[in-house]
């Protein structure tokens, strides 16, 4: 008969070690194959224009990505020695819980951290995100960069997300900011922003972004350090901490 | 005895307990880091930081549970956490306690507990399906608009895998039950 309590058999002791090795690769093969499938784990691309030997550095998450040059949308210092490029989409809820986290990374790093904003609007899930990169990019157009960044303040503090912003209010956050009404509404009729955003698309593509928000951290030396999803402020910080550490 | 009956026996004792505790926090963290597993692996074997900086960024990551997930997605990731861990728990009681079944009772026990070890060993797999696989292989397959057209946007298979996962331990909580008998032909 067989008790519950019995003898401490070889069986018995290896039963448990065996199962979570048997519920380890489970879990580990569904989290690998996942992985591949997002193709998280092909970090064998350099950035462009990266420093060379890189290759020997501990962190070696390279991302091909467009360098930053005058044309992007920089908020804090622009000669920061952290870049952190964020590819964001005006519907996506967790783009907009990041906004809040980003505007306090570049507030409490006074001058250490410029924040990069590229558009990554993903219309499969969000129809009306595309619309909105044009609507940003009509505020920059009318109200330089700091309308753009007033814009999108204003764009992640109201709307519901997820397709959620009625677009009759476009002009109106366009007002909002101390931007024409008129010229706004003009620009926003147009396509003259589609290039800029399309750009914005194909390199976060290239970059291999697989869903927004999706941040690459530059350190002052060139190596990145890939941040997906609406991470916590601590966990940005964090990274931004290691990013300032490699000069 | 009923079949929560049998999963609190099983967990008053202090091995299982552990085990079942030990699994759901393994289960929990892989879920929530998954999505950074390539920057979190690089700074865990790099040799320039010390082992305080990668736990305080370890940890760190574990709060996105707060922020990277909506309300349902966090409340079914807990949830799959602590099914699997009783779930895991369960298959192993039931292989120790009916560890004789395989090798003594011939092949009406060793049916009986291969069938109770599947249902175990499916509530496992499906769980890692549904929270990993399924996503990635739709947008493989070129079928990832459907996720964009599925109301809860893929959350569907987590919701699936909390339901596999209690039928798995309902089955596997029954055949525990079970009495170790010898049928009669």
């Amino acid at each position: 008969m067989t008790t519950e309590a019995g003898e401490n058999t070889s069986f018995e002791k290896h039963i448990t070690p065996l199962a979570i090795l048997a519920a380890g690769m489970f879990i580990g093969g569904g989290l690998y194959f996942g992985l591949a499938a997002n193709g998280m784990n092909d970090q064998t691309v350099s950035q462009a224009g990266a420093p060379t030997g890189e290759n020997d550095s501990p962190i070696a998450q390279n991302v091909s990505l467009a360098s930053v040059s005058a044309e992007d949308h920089i908020r804090g210092n622009a000669d920061a020695p952290v870049k952190l490029i964020e590819f964001s989409d005006f519907e996506c809820p967790f783009c907009q819980r990041f906004h809040t986290t980003m505007q306090q990374i570049v507030e409490e790093y006074d001058g250490k951290v410029a924040w990069v904003y590229r558009h990554y609007p993903l219309v499969q899930l969000h129809q009306k995100a595309y619309r909105e990169a044009v609507a940003s990019e009509c505020a920059a157009e009318l109200g330089g960069n700091g309308a753009f960044w007033k814009f999108t303040d204003r764009i992640f503090e109201i709307t519901p997300a997820n397709d959620g912003l009625d677009h009759t209010q476009l002009p109106e956050i366009a007002a909002y900011v101390g931007v024409d009404r008129a010229a706004f509404s003009a620009c926003l009729e147009g396509d003259a922003h589609n290039a800029r955003i399309d750009r914005d698309i194909a390199d976060a593509q290239n970059a291999r972004a697989q869903g927004t928000p999706y941040s690459v951290v530059v350190a002052p030396n060139g190596k990145t350090f890939v941040i997906n999803g609406a991470q916590p402020y601590e966990a940005v910080k964090r990274i931004v901490d290691l990013a300032l550490e490699e000069s | 005895m009923g079949v929560a009956a049998t999963i609190a026996r099983v967990l008053k004792k202090p091995r299982y307990a552990l085990l079942a505790l030990a699994t759901s926090v393994c289960v929990f963290l892989l879920a929530v880091w998954a999505q950074n597993a390539m920057l979190l692996w690089d700074i865990l074997i790099s040799g320039s930081y010390r082992v305080s900086t990668k736990a305080t960024i370890f940890w760190s990551f574990a709060q996105s549970i707060t922020t990277n997930f909506s309300t349902l997605a966090a409340v079914y990731i807990i949830a799959i956490a602590i099914l699997l861990g009783i779930n895991l728990a369960l298959v192993v009681f039931y292989i120790v306690q009916r560890r004789g079944a395989f090798t003594d009772a011939g092949p009406t026990g060793s049916a009986a507990g291969i069938g109770g070890l599947v249902s175990g060993i499916l509530g496992l797999g499906c769980a890692a399906c549904g929270t990993a696989l399924v996503g990635p292989i739709l947008g493989l397959v070129g079928a990832g608009g459907l996720l964009a057209v599925l109301p809860l946007h893929g959350e569907e298979f987590g919701l699936l895998s909390i339901a596999l996962l209690l039928i798995s331990i309902y089955l596997i909580a029954k055949r525990i039950q079970s009495p170790l008998v010898c049928p009669i032909e």
